[in-house]
């Protein structure tokens, strides 16, 4: 193994993992396996070093309480006890270790203990989302691409505007006011440095080397907003929220993990009811349930056309107030472009 | 298994106890998904690699380490463990304390005091009178040492390679 991947390899399992990302080796080929191995040793490792305290268990405990509140050990037992009536599991959990033991009385909980999905606690939810986001602040979002679609994966080539947009939309800054108001930044590290945006009179757009379009079509410029292709109304928080509760079956986990401040998150998840519901077959929302502000949303497996990502992630970096004056292209357009109406 | 699987994608131990329980959620909830005529391991490996990279992803932090042949090379390892069906951890784990006791002295101790004692890699340099560099570097030979006995006993995958 060439010496610098050693290196990255020995940072990233003894070292401080903060410096072990923005690190760029090339990975030779020969070194993978190696690697691999290395960080497959490591795990074990850990896992072996864990073994006899008592974390695991607790582990199994939180999951358990996350899912129902059901999580006391005497409950699992009695739950391991009943494992016999569901016989269709009982072969693979003779198959697997001490992972499957975990994953078999969960699922023998779910079956046995736990309703499918507490619906009206999921649509309630929902409910406290909408109201909340009418009173909103200004939201900022940074969109990450999580997935993308191989070339071999797309049903049809992508076109250059498409391509344009799988490029860029990665790493891009959008902030929100209300159902129409946005300003959208493409990353400058694309080199492309589109703006796009929207005051609630007109809709704009440009790049570093181009005029402003300007549109009294308020929608004229949302094509660069990722899941606009498939009608997602990202902008209006409220339509789509609607949308995912009348299109997805929704489950709701309440309490699911902390947020970056402390507060409690929930996790709503949404499976696309049919393939007639545009949009992506897969959302997670993990939300504060008290202010009713969404802070990551994943939006996964999107449909393939035109070239999209199979996945993102909207993450919440701000819920500052911004200037009015930042929702119009002038705010931006620190060149004095040429002005094309369109 | 799955701490060890989560851990070897670069998982910190203050992520994992979160990452252990939204895995497991999540395998809950698809359950419906999962064809269980097929092994159950890649399946669950599968829904973790994809919230592990999320998460990495996040928090800005994604290991450069963790390219997409290197998380394949990585399942492959862990299905071939798996594959091992009649094995229960304690007789994996036997194997791996047998390559532990394989080992040099001075790297047996480092490697039982920064996974059995679970201490950092500062500390464990500190305490054998040790710059952090050289303990790193001591580590890292003693896990390739562990790469090489384990592979000798079939509980990974991998030619034998012989270097030092």
């Amino acid at each position: 193994m060439s010496e610098p991947i050693e290196n990255l390899l020995s940072e990233a399992m003894d070292g401080d993992p903060r410096d072990s990302s923005e690190q760029d080796e090339f990975l030779d080929p020969a070194d993978l396996n190696q690697v691999a191995n290395g960080l497959v040793v490591h795990g074990l490792l850990l896992e072996w070093g864990e073994r006899g305290s008592d974390q695991s268990e607790r582990r199994i405990d939180r999951v358990m309480e996350s899912i129902g509140g059901v999580g006391s050990k005497r409950n699992r037992r009695r739950s391991e006890s009943r494992s016999g009536a569901s016989s269709g599991k009982r072969s693979y959990i003779k198959v697997v270790s001490s992972l499957l033991a975990v994953a078999a009385v969960l699922s023998v909980i779910a079956f046995l203990a736990i309703p499918k999905s507490d619906l009206l606690a999921a649509t309630e939810s929902i409910e406290t989302i909408i109201s909340a986001s009418l009173n909103s602040t200004d939201r900022t979002y940074r969109i990450h691409v999580v997935e993308e679609y191989s070339p071999a994966q797309l049903t049809e080539p992508m076109t250059s505007d498409a391509r344009r947009k799988k490029e860029t939309v990665d790493n891009a800054t959008l902030v929100v006011r209300g159902s129409e108001k946005f300003v959208l930044m493409h990353a400058p590290i694309s080199g492309d440095g589109r703006v796009a945006g929207c005051d609630g009179e007109q809709s704009w757009s440009f790049r570093n080397d181009s005029p402003v379009h300007v549109s009294s079509d308020l929608e004229k410029f949302r094509n660069s907003l990722p899941g606009s292709q498939h009608d997602l109304p990202l902008l209006d928080i409220q339509k789509h929220l609607t949308q995912i509760k009348d299109g997805y079956r929704i489950n709701l986990i309440r309490g699911f993990k902390r947020g970056r401040n402390g507060e409690t998150l929930s996790r709503l998840t949404g499976v696309k009811k049919s393939k007639e519901v545009r949009g992506p077959k897969e959302i997670e929302i993990w939300f504060d349930e008290n202010a009713g502000s969404i802070h990551w949303m994943m939006l996964e497996k999107l449909p393939r056309g035109q070239g999209g990502p199979k996945s993102i992630l909207l993450e919440l970096v701000g819920q500052s107030a911004v200037a009015d004056a930042f929702f119009s292209f002038r705010f931006h357009d620190d060149l004095d472009r040429r002005i094309v109406n369109e | 298994m799955l701490t060890a699987y989560l851990s070897s994608l670069l998982v910190d131990k203050n992520s994992m106890d979160d990452l252990f329980q939204e895995v497991m959620i999540v395998a809950w909830r698809r359950l419906d998904d999962c064809d269980l005529s097929k092994p159950f391991g890649p399946w669950l490996r599968g829904i973790a690699s994809r919230l592990v990279m999320a998460e990495h992803r996040r928090r800005k932090l994604t290991p450069s380490l963790l390219s997409d042949d290197v998380r394949v090379a990585i399942s492959e390892q862990f299905g071939k463990i798996d594959s091992k069906a009649s094995d229960t951890w304690q007789d994996r784990s036997a194997v791996l304390r047998e390559c532990i006791d394989a080992l040099p002295d001075d790297r047996k101790k480092i490697i039982l005091q920064r996974y059995l004692e679970d201490q950092s890699a500062q500390d464990v340099a500190t305490k054998n009178d040790l710059t952090i560099e050289a303990c790193k570097k001591r580590l890292q030979r003693a896990r390739s040492r562990l790469v090489q006995c384990l592979q000798t006993r079939g509980l990974l995958l991998g030619e034998v390679l012989s270097h030092e």
